[in-house]
This record gives C-alpha cells, sequence and structure tokens, in this order.
C-alpha cells in the first residue's frame, strides 16, 4: 500500500517551473560548450575580412572550402597528419597489447616484489612530465634520436595508466575461468590471450579510445623532441600557424578543425565505451 | 617432499610469465619515467653551463628558488590561485549538471556527449580558438558583454584579467569531465535515501544539501584532487592561449614553477636545443 503511495508520488509531473530551470541550464551549458566548435568550423569557411567584421558575421557569405585545400597543400597538414597516424598507431597498437598484459598480470599471477613493483609504478602517476622532461630529452639525445619518431614515440609506450586502467577489468572477472582453462592445460599466456581478452573487449576499446585520445593531443613531449618541420605532429602544425598566420583566423581555424576533426569521430564512435569506463575508473581523458 | 617440489616448479612457471609479461610496462617505466626522476632530482643539486660539465652545489638552487626575492613565491601563488579557483568554479559547475542530468530528463546522452566535447578536443586548437573568443576587438566573448553594455576588458593582456580568462577557458574544458566522475557517484546512490528524505517532507534543495552532498563527497574529493593536480600540470593550452606578451610570460613562469629547483639550469639546455620555441626560454619576469 504503502509502496503504492510512493510510486503515484513519484510519478506524479514535478513542479514544471523547476523542471523548466534544469532544462534551462543543462541547454545553457551546452551551447556554452558548443559554441565555440561552432565558430571554429564557421569562421574557417570565411573570407579574411569576414572572420574579423564587427558584429560577428556568423555565416560565411560563400564557404570557402578552398581554405582547407590550401592549409592541406600549401602549409603540409598533409605531412603532419601523416606523422600523427604514425604516432598514434604505432603508441595504441603497443600500448593495448603490453598494457593488458600487464594488467592481467598485476590482477591475477603472483610473484616475489608484485606490490613493490606496482606500487612504484603507480608512484610515478604522481610525477608530473614536466619534471621529468629534461633528464628524458637527455636520453633521447644521447640515444641521437631526436627529430626522429623514435624519439617521439617510444618514450610515451609505456603506459601505466594503460595497466591500472585495464586491471580494474581483468579484475571484475570471475576466476573460475582461469582455473578451468588451467585445469585443460592452457599456459598463462593462452588464459590471458585465449580466454580472458575477448572478455574485457569493452575496457580495451575505453582505454584504446583514451589512449588514442592523448597521443593525438600531446603536444609538449613533441614539441621538445622535434626541431624540423618535417618531424611536426599536429598539436605543433597547429600552434605553429598561430604563430605564422596570426591575423589570418580562417587559416587558424582550417587548421585547428583539421587537427581535432578526427578525434571528435573516435570519440562520438566510442563515446559510449569510453563514458562508462572513465566513470568506472575515474582516469583522466 | 614431492608435493612441495611440485608447487615450487608451478610457482616458477608462473613467476617467469609474470615477469616476462610486464617487461614491456615495467622495463619502460624504468627507462623513462623513474631514472629520469632521480636523474632530476639529482640535476637540481648541481650547476653548470650545459648537463655534461656540471659540479655538485648541494643546496644552492633551492637557496636561490626560495629567497624570497626570488619571483618563485609568486609565480607559485599564480599557480596555486589558478588552480584553485578553476577547480572550484569547475566543481561547482558540473556538481549542477551531473545533478541536472540525474533526473529522467530527455536527451541525457546528447548531453553528456556534448559536456564531454572539450574534453576530447587538442588543448592546442582549444587555446587557439579560445584566444579569438577572447580577443578585445571582434571576440565574442566582447561583442556578447557588448549588447549589455559592458565594455569587455582586454582579457589576454590586461593583468587584472588574464587569470579570468584563463579560468573561464579551463572551466570550460575541465567540467565535462568532472560531470561525467559524478554522475556515476550520484548513480551509486541509493534512491531509498531520497524517498526517506521525501516521505520526512523534504524539499528538492534540502534533498541535494542532506542527502547528495553527504554521500557523493567521496567523488567529490576524488575529483577535487585530480582536478587539482591537472591544473598544477596544465600546459598546451596555457602555451597556446597565452600565444605571446604579457600573458605569455606570465605563463612561462608558471610552467617553470613546476620544473622546480633546477629550472635555471633547465631553461640553459632546452634553450640551446630550441632556440625559438622552448617554454622555459621567456625567462624575464615581468608580470606584476
Amino acid at each position: 500500500m504503502a509502496e503504492i503511495k510512493l510510486k503515484a508520488q513519484r510519478q506524479r509531473p514535478r513542479f514544471p517551473v523547476g523542471r523548466l530551470i534544469v532544462y534551462a541550464l543543462l541547454i545553457f551549458w551546452a551551447v556554452f560548450m558548443i559554441m565555440p566548435f561552432a565558430w571554429m568550423f564557421l569562421t574557417s569557411l570565411k573570407t579574411r575580412p569576414e572572420s574579423m567584421r564587427i558584429p560577428i558575421q556568423w555565416l560565411p557569405a560563400e564557404p570557402q572550402w578552398q581554405n582547407y585545400a590550401e592549409v592541406l597543400n600549401k602549409y603540409d597538414f598533409g605531412r603532419y597528419y601523416f606523422n600523427t597516424i604514425l604516432v598514434t598507431v604505432v603508441t595504441i597498437a603497443y600500448q593495448i597489447v603490453t598494457c593488458s598484459m600487464a594488467a592481467y598480470v598485476f590482477a591475477r599471477l603472483e610473484f616475489p616484489a608484485k606490490n613493490f613493483i606496482f606500487m612504484a609504478c603507480m608512484t610515478v602517476l604522481m610525477v608530473p612530465t614536466q619534471m621529468i622532461i629534461i633528464p628524458r630529452f637527455l636520453i633521447v639525445m644521447n640515444l641521437g634520436w631526436l627529430n626522429t619518431f623514435a624519439g617521439i614515440i617510444i618514450p610515451n609506450l609505456p603506459s601505466i595508466y594503460g595497466a591500472f586502467f585495464l586491471r580494474q577489468n581483468f579484475m571484475s572477472i570471475p576466476r573460475e575461468l582461469d582455473e578451468a582453462a588451467m585445469i585443460d592445460g592452457c599456459g598463462y599466456f593462452g588464459i590471458y590471450w585465449k580466454i580472458l581478452l575477448p572478455l574485457v573487449k569493452n575496457g580495451l576499446i575505453a582505454f584504446g579510445v583514451l589512449s588514442t585520445l592523448w597521443c593525438w593531443n600531446e603536444m609538449l613531449w613533441p614539441l621538445i623532441v622535434t626541431s624540423r618541420a618535417d618531424m611536426y605532429v599536429l598539436s605543433i602544425a597547429v600552434s605553429s600557424m598561430q604563430g605564422q598566420q596570426g591575423n589570418n583566423l580562417p587559416l587558424q581555424m582550417t587548421a585547428g578543425v583539421l587537427a581535432m576533426f578526427p578525434m571528435l569521430i573516435v570519440f562520438l564512435i566510442g563515446q559510449k565505451n569510453l563514458l562508462d569506463g572513465i566513470a568506472l575508473s575515474g582516469i583522466k581523458a | 617432499m614431492f608435493v612441495k617440489k611440485q608447487i615450487t616448479q608451478r610457482q616458477k612457471r608462473e613467476w617467469t610469465a609474470a615477469y616476462l609479461m610486464i617487461a614491456p610496462v615495467v622495463l619502460g617505466v624504468l627507462i623513462f619515467f623513474m631514472i629520469p626522476t632521480i636523474w632530476s632530482i639529482y640535476l637540481s643539486f648541481t650547476d653548470g653551463p650545459d648537463y655534461v660539465t656540471y659540479e655538485f652545489v648541494g643546496l644552492q638552487n633551492y637557496a636561490e628558488m626560495l629567497a624570497p626575492d626570488s619571483g618563485v613565491w609568486r609565480e607559485l601563488l599564480n599557480t596555486c590561485y589558478y588552480a584553485f579557483v578553476q577547480v572550484a568554479l569547475s566543481l561547482i559547475v558540473s556538481v549542477l549538471l551531473a545533478n541536472a542530468l540525474n533526473s529522467n530528463i530527455r536527451g541525457r546522452s546528447f548531453f553528456r556527449v556534448v559536456y564531454f566535447l572539450p574534453s576530447v578536443t587538442m588543448a592546442a586548437a582549444v587555446g587557439m580558438v579560445w584566444r579569438q573568443l577572447l580577443n578585445s576587438q571582434y571576440g565574442i566573448v566582447n561583442q556578447f558583454l557588448g549588447l549589455f553594455g559592458i565594455k569587455g576588458p582586454t582579457w589576454l593582456t590586461d593583468p587584472n584579467f588574464m587569470m579570468l580568462g584563463v579560468i573561464i577557458v579551463g572551466v570550460w574544458s575541465s567540467a565535462g569531465y568532472n560531470m561525467i566522475i559524478l554522475l556515476a557517484g550520484l548513480k551509486n546512490i541509493s534512491k531509498s535515501y531520497y524517498e526517506a528524505a521525501e516521505i520526512d517532507g523534504a524539499g528538492s534543495f534540502q534533498k541535494f544539501k542532506s542527502v547528495t552532498v553527504p554521500l557523493l563527497s567521496p567523488v567529490l574529493f576524488f575529483v577535487s584532487i585530480t582536478s587539482i593536480m591537472n591544473g598544477f600540470k596544465m600546459f598546451d593550452l596555457i602555451y597556446t592561449l597565452a600565444g605571446s606578451g604579457a600573458t605569455a610570460e606570465m605563463f612561462m613562469q608558471y610552467y617553470r614553477t613546476m620544473v622546480y629547483a633546477s629550472t635555471k639550469r633547465a631553461s640553459c639546455t632546452t634553450v640551446s636545443a630550441r632556440p625559438r620555441r622552448n617554454p622555459c626560454s621567456c625567462w624575464s619576469s615581468s608580470w606584476c
């Protein structure tokens, strides 16, 4: 009886003004979120005079699609795309395999110094990149990797974030599966590869998206190891475009749109897995 | 005896598998994270023209950094001011948004995706866009303020407003991420608490104050700590947002603060390696 009454109370339409305020807040913030993106995209299609007009002219009289061709060809963004894609693909491929292996080991196996190694690695997460960047630079310089893909990629390959993120996923799978597989004669690597990996697929996708975003958007490290323009990644190219084309807003914004568009697609495809994964682990995108 | 030997063999197999499988990550972390950390601490006790020839000077760098007139204190103050104000504002907004999204509202997944967009966007591009939006003449922000008859400040060059400008952008880019985590925290609060409060006659605000906030506080704590850490570490957004001029220098100092006591030396090498664009190269402290 009480149950029914409660239900009826809950389903009664709430005070509409409160509801309106909630929607107003949500929509206001959504507009605030989207406005810079909209402005960026529309500006990339304008001519220079149109982009500086006061009061603002939102829509270009005629979309200047040739801005995109100009940025891609004249400013060599094709090359930067290639660099960034190469760096990102290699990094993710390596991270997904090695992090999931390490995650499996930390979640399942027992071995001497396990806790020490895990804690030592976790401590490293607390150290800001800026602090270790000089010795890292020296290591890379001594290896002769300045201005090479090895120099951009390799120092960022090991990801303890990834191992930690995926470990949570492995721990949620019942141990009985491992034991059953072991009785059937499966080795440790076999258990990881054949039994558990397919089961953490969602976690792997979330981590894959996350790591793609990090890698694609990373600026500090590539900025430090590269000085030749042909080794730039997109983030550096965008910021150097800002320096070179200070007054040419449409070109700057075209470069920005080109640099972030692929990640919007990746995010929209992987958003469900990613957002749920972040909610679970609290790792920063 | 026999049984014991079997166990050891199995253990050995487990150990070998474990070490082999963690090696790619752990060795990498050792070489590119742990060794640099220790090296960096060591370097902070040395002085010299570059990183090949240097001598041990003990705490001299620290003494210089921590001297009352070194400028570090003001930089540290700026950094803290930025990190805390930005985090506080961002938390308020994200708690409100998470609460709004936690009721049964239409288009929830749409809002979730839209709010998260800034977090997936390249910070370099975000900085570039906001630099234009905050432009004192043709920027939208000032044109918008103009509608209400307010003459907007020169956001990125006026010392009184540049921090505010950077904080606005910081909130814009971080609130969505915080909201996702808080939303997950809200989902974990059992409905029965709200029902009990309702029976006791609590209104929306009272429910929020007496149920939501206390039960959400562990998540809130987590979000605040990670946000403050990220606020202290932020680099690329500020780098591109600032671009040039006074703001740039102010935030170059902000950046330097984090490279701690060895920074003076830090600027030497990296500057010689990357003369034009190195963030450490702005050494002069003109912001006041």
